[in-house]
């Protein structure tokens, strides 16, 4: 890691340049304004854990093939890496596996932490990368009256310095020129580590800098400056108070998983209401035709099923995109901190796990801002067993189930006890692989604890949009593709029949239900709930879809979508004439979903970020055998207290 | 003393400056790139919940640190 071998690289114009600063320096912020990317920006040191690769905005382009590439890097405090995102950064400059090495580096440094943060700086100049230092905050520091000397900073480094805005993006088009300016030519060498005493006086060089470079800090300045830092104190003495902080924090959480249900429902309602109406205009083009059929109820129907409850991931996300943005989740990972170290993880796991309630994929990618292979080892086996949105619409139609004539409030404390269920499965898993898996050596947490920042409601509403959109869009193809097999599967040998259940009954997909029937039935269910969980195997959304579809909804006296299908899974019954959808089996198939491991894209990146596919394939068995026990005994349990009928 | 013993003696937060590092070095050398040195003055700002990590504030900089990274912090009251 720390050889002295150099490499000289020679062409006549810079062609990519990378961005490298310490965590939450706003590298995202101005890649973002660069490259006219919407990547996420958020309030929390680690965010970026991946590189990302993109062409300068049309507007800062010479020309149409202008063939500048800018990269944006995970957050690292030194050339020296001791987490896996900091590992990914220094790769990414000298080994990038799409440029080979980058020609120049830009380093951020954050202007309110200059003296912390020019340490970096140090270490790339030895490093001899043609850089351009751009000092961001210049917004924040403007409005504190504070004046900062860039000249200061060009001499002590030899280089162009530039202040960005990243409320208005500017001083863009002079980082560019600056850019430009830059030898294309460079003999490049490996960071090499410093002694103790060379460390302390670079420290104490950067500090001097830093005073300097803001020689212009008056009476004024400093009282704003001191303001700043005085509201984060007052507001941590309570947020990470003994007793409300951890208060304040159960609250938060419960607060952002019970509005997920209450807050959604009139939207959820208008969306129902127009599949409905869309689904009857189909049928009514040509009724009794096969195509209106596909349509109607294939189409139609099983995005409606799904689509129904995007309003709930919307407002999942964007409750999530509010804690990042203010500076909260570092507070929380710290609140967390002590009873995830006595599971074998540390705080550092809490975003990652928080953001395993989204989605695991980018959850389990974003263990790499930790820095114990241990504490990474253990937060991503529990990853998958996080609530995350693809079970949403799961839970949401078995609540809507349970709860159809009582208030909604109900079925919101539900939600939010199966989200707190959820959470202490997975510690118990950790708590079980923690006892088992070899002691490695000490992790360390040592958290920088961002200045609380006010969020900007039109960001974050365009942040969760963007993330939502993108669920649909993941989620579109496979629904459209397992909702035309399903209806094809289930229309198909005997289209003609009359009756619809003699004609499912007979179809491919009754034939293969009948088949698994043996195994779905220990949990209460029969063969057409036992399709729906295969099918579940593409996305768990897609269950929501095939139900909609096995169980024939767009039923012309109901008023929706919706109310049609939790009447046909009231009165479905099995070929014994008891009924499927019981307190017992919709409990049972509740414990199945939170358990079971069905995504094969989080099977595909847990097996990526460890290395291991044994990992992997750990994860998917121990998961569905537990998912599948647990369900067969809750429902057999439930149904000897009564619960089954 | 270590900041951790500091802590567990002293009820009342208050400004203490660095003197030194003891320990890991890995931990040492990550809390030079946190920005802690010798001589920097850091002001104890409370502990987390049950018995979490220490939140330390020098300049405009908040850190949270657990006990093992606390332990090999040097310091002296000012």
């Amino acid at each position: 890691m720390h050889s002295h071998s150099s490499s000289v690289r020679a062409s006549a114009d810079i062609l990519s340049v990378a961005l490298v600063g310490a965590p939450n320096s706003g590298k995202t912020t101005l890649y973002n304004w660069l490259t006219g990317s919407n990547f996420k920006t958020v309030n929390y040191p680690g965010a970026t854990v991946e590189f990302s690769l993109g062409r300068l905005a049309p507007h800062l382009r010479r020309s149409e093939e202008d063939p500048l590439l800018v990269m944006d890097t995970p957050g690292t405090y030194s050339l020296h890496p001791k987490s896996a995102d900091e590992e990914v950064t220094l790769k990414a400059l000298y080994e990038n596996p799409k440029l080979g090495r980058v020609d120049a580096v830009i380093v951020v440094v954050d202007g309110t932490q200059l003296s912390r943060h020019l340490q970096l700086v140090q270490q790339m100049k030895e490093t001899g990368f043609p850089m351009v230092v751009v000092v961001t905050m210049a917004d924040l520091l403007r409005k504190q009256h504070l004046q900062l000397s860039l000249e200061v900073l060009a001499k002590e480094f030899s280089c162009p310095v530039v202040a960005f805005e990243g409320l208005l993006g500017g001083g863009l088009k002079e980082l560019v020129a600056a850019v430009r300016s830059l030898p294309a030519s460079s003999e490049v060498r490996r960071p090499v580590s410093w002694s103790f005493t060379t460390q302390e006086s670079k420290l104490k060089r950067c500090q001097e800098l830093a005073e300097l470079a803001l020689n212009q800090k008056g009476a004024e300045a400093q009282a704003r400056l001191q303001a700043l830092v005085q509201n984060t104190r007052r507001l941590d003495r309570v947020l990470l108070h003994p007793l409300w902080g951890l208060l304040l924090f159960v609250f938060v959480m419960g607060a952002l998983f019970t509005s997920i249900f209450w807050l959604a429902a009139p939207v959820m309602d208008v969306v129902d209401a127009g599949f409905s109406a869309l689904a009857q205009a189909v049928v009514n083009l040509a009724p009794g035709v096969l195509w209106t059929d596909f349509l109607a109820h294939g189409i139609v129907s099983s995005f409606g099923a799904v689509l129904v409850f995007v309003p709930q991931i919307f407002i999942l996300f964007l409750g999530i995109g509010m804690l990042e943005s203010t500076g909260y989740l570092a507070r929380a990972a710290t609140l967390i901190d002590k009873p995830f170290s006595l599971l074998g993880m540390s705080g550092r796991s809490f975003v990652p796990v928080l953001s395993g309630f989204a989605c695991a994929v980018p959850a389990m990618i974003a263990t790499r801002n930790i820095s114990s292979a241990r504490d990474r080892w253990i937060t991503t086996f529990i990853i998958p067993l996080m609530t995350c949105s693809a079970r949403l619409p799961v839970y949401a139609l078995f609540l809507a189930f349970l709860f159809k004539d009582g208030p909604a409030w109900k079925a919101g404390l539900t939600m939010a006890i199966l989200y707190f269920a959820s959470a202490l499965v997975g510690a118990t898993a950790a708590g079980i692989v923690n006892k088992f898996l070899p002691q490695g050596q000490n992790s360390f947490f040592m958290m920088e604890l961002p200045l609380y920042r006010r969020p900007r409601l039109q960001v974050l509403l365009r942040q969760a949009l963007t993330r939502t959109l993108s669920y649909v869009k993941r989620a579109g193809p496979p629904i459209f593709i397992f909702a035309t097999l399903m209806w094809a599967a289930s229309t198909f040998p005997h289209y003609k029949l009359e009756d619809p259940t003699q004609k499912l009954e007979q179809s491919f997909a009754g034939q293969v239900g009948h088949v698994i029937e043996p195994v779905v039935r220990p949990m209460g269910v029969d063969w057409r709930v036992g399709v729906g969980l295969i099918s579940a195997f593409a996305a768990r959304e897609v269950f929501v879809s095939s139900l909609a579809v096995t169980f024939n909804i767009t039923d012309e006296n109901e008023d929706s979508a919706q109310a049609s299908l939790l009447n046909q899974m009231a009165s479905a019954v099995n070929s014994q004439g008891e009924k499927i959808f019981t307190v017992a089996s919709v409990v049972a198939l509740l414990i199945f979903f939170m358990i079971a491991l069905q995504c094969m894209s989080t099977v595909a990146i847990s097996a990526r970020e460890m290395g291991s596919y044994k990992f992997a394939l750990l994860q998917l068995v121990a998961f569905n055998i537990g998912a599948y026990a647990l369900a067969v005994a809750a429902y057999q349990g439930l149904k000897a207290l009564g619960l089954g009928g | 003393m270590t900041l951790l013993q500091y802590m567990q003696n002293h009820s009342s937060s208050g400004n203490l400056e660095i003197i030194g590092f003891t320990g890991a070095p890995a931990i040492c050398e990550r809390l030079h790139e946190m920005g802690l040195h010798q001589g920097q003055v850091i002001t104890l700002v409370g502990r987390a919940p049950l018995r979490g990590p220490l939140l330390i504030q020098f300049g405009t900089s908040f850190v949270a640190l657990r006990a093992e990274e606390a332990q090999c912090t040097l310091i002296q009251a000012r």
